[in-house]
């Protein structure tokens, strides 16, 4: 390795080498070069590198962990309060954004998370020149913490690509208030047991919603996305029924591409009873894309009064009794 | 224009196959030959050599002056440019770059005071030897690797905000050039 008589002077290369320099360092090792000095922070926006514009930044929510921010693989900074047992001699002192608090190696520890967070989030998309673009919340998340990270979303002129959500009925009360937050291609997954409607205002493609036995009918007018996974939830052969009685006139579901319901039963005649279909037992495959795909063992076809067909089939486990609803044409096409 | 060598020609390595050879003379007069395939790794020399006709008959009486750069680093550079001459084209390593460990004899190479690095990378920036470029990169990025902010500062040289303030203040307070 190289000596250490001198310091290594890295911000007088010219910015085209510094840009390769950073190209050769890992996220992570940029955010702490960034965190030197205000100079060196803004250096950094200004210098650009492979890294930049990736939109691969991750905030990991939590209430009895440390949060985080990460781009790509690269955990980039955790959060954490600061308690009275820390030996404070092991930390030094760091200033992110106009917050001061105290660091260890990628921990910073600080009484007032939420700012400190907000402020590293900002320093971090400041970095990569990119806005977060996925959430992951825990259910240990209080109130006011997730009422704060949506109130941040809500203020990003932004189109979000996921946000995993795993909260309580208490915590995600309020949501109707940010039905401006825009996700653009993947999920908002919900895994509450209590009954909340409010999440189902935000606007998807894809919502995957586990343990949703408090789920019913009148929901599904609020979710109108191409991917619906709703395995956890109680629906009646009667429900489902007419659901696809809906779908059939177009009046439900209209984006949908694959959608499954948990039901309480398997009733196929209550299931399809006043429904036109055709029975096929051969196996098919549902592609949602190259890497998602269903099998098919049997099922019904039954073709909407615009020509586009939707084939019903069981996809039920030993645990969960589920019905899948796949519209053509797949992926393949 | 010829330049009389005023220091032994170094002799880096020997050349094994190729005949053709060129004479590279440093800012400070230190004059060093170079093999064809080794002189093509750096895009600067190899477009001079080009743009002036150097043949394999002219090339030795047609020594090419390189005033940016002086004998301690092209010596570095040429043992560099011979080591790797015959390489192929490595793969890109984009998000991976852990993955890929620098070779134990470059690492030796690049075993040098930080100063003495700086001045290196400039000269491979000028002469554009990208292979040479990663390497010093790499060597510069691993400096970093498990740091503190507070480490950082001292290996990279990077002034506290309070530093920074201060050296805007003087610099301001300073007479210009005409004061």
């Amino acid at each position: 390795m190289t000596s250490t008589s001198s310091p290594f002077p890295l911000f007088r290369l010219p910015r085209l080498v510094l840009s390769e320099v950073f190209d050769s360092t890992t996220p992570d090792e940029i955010v702490q070069i960034s965190l030197c000095s205000k100079r060196a922070a803004r250096i950094i926006k200004y210098t650009p590198s492979k890294w930049k514009n990736k939109t691969s930044l991750h905030l990991f929510f939590y209430g009895d962990e440390p949060s985080r921010i990460q781009y790509f693989n690269y955990p980039l900074l955790f959060v954490s309060e600061f308690s009275e047992n820390e030996n404070p001699k092991h930390l030094e002192n760091v200033k992110v954004g106009n917050s001061i608090a105290l660091m260890d190696k990628r921990t910073i520890y600080c009484k007032n998370t939420l700012e400190v967070i907000k402020q590293v989030v900002e320093h971090s998309m400041d970095c990569f020149n990119c806005e977060v673009s996925s959430f992951v919340i825990s259910r240990l998340a209080t109130s006011s913490e997730i009422e704060w990270v949506l109130q941040w979303m809500s203020s990003r002129n932004t189109v979000f690509t996921y946000c995993w959500l795993d909260c309580n009925q208490d915590a995600i009360e309020g949501l109707n208030n940010f039905k401006n937050i825009l996700f653009n291609s993947t999920a908002i997954e919900s895994r509450s047991n209590n009954l909340v409607t409010s999440s189902m205002a935000i606007p998807t493609e894809s919502l995957i919603i586990i343990r949703g036995s408090w789920i019913e009918k009148p929901h599904l007018n609020y979710m109108n996305c191409t991917m619906l996974n709703l395995e956890g939830a109680s629906f009646t052969c009667g429900d489902i029924n007419e659901i696809l009685k809906e779908w059939h006139r177009g009046e439900l579901l209209s984006h949908l591409k694959c959608g499954f319901f948990g039901t309480t039963n398997q009733d196929f005649e209550q299931l399809l009873e006043g429904i036109m279909f055709q029975m096929f037992i051969e196996k098919k495959e549902y592609k949602m894309s190259e890497s998602d795909v269903y099998p098919i063992y049997g099922g019904f076809n039954i073709e909407r009064e615009d020509g586009v067909v939707g084939t019903v089939t069981n996809y039920s486990d030993g645990f969960q009794n589920t019905f899948a609803l796949m519209v053509w044409p797949d992926s393949t096409n | 224009m010829s330049v009389e060598p005023e220091v032994p020609i170094v002799q880096v390595e020997e050349v094994r196959e190729n005949p053709v050879l060129y004479k590279i003379i440093s800012s400070d007069n230190h004059v060093f030959t170079i093999s064809e395939h080794a002189v093509k790794l750096s895009k600067t020399l190899w477009d001079l050599i080009t743009n002036l006709g150097l043949t394999a008959e002219n090339a030795l009486d047609n020594p090419i002056p390189v005033e940016n750069v002086n004998g301690k680093n092209m010596e570095t550079i040429v043992q560099f440019c011979e080591r790797h001459k015959y390489d192929e084209e490595e793969p890109e390593y984009t998000n991976y770059i852990r993955e890929f460990v620098l070779p134990e004899w470059d690492r030796q190479l690049l075993s040098i005071d930080n100063e003495e690095l700086f001045q290196l990378i400039l000269a491979t920036n000028y002469l554009d030897i990208q292979k040479l470029m990663d390497y010093c990169c790499r060597v510069i990025g691993d400096m970093a690797k498990d740091k503190t902010p507070e480490e950082l500062r001292i290996i990279y040289g990077i002034p506290t905000d309070a530093e920074d303030d201060a050296l805007e203040r003087s610099a301001s307070d300073s007479p210009g050039p005409s004061g």
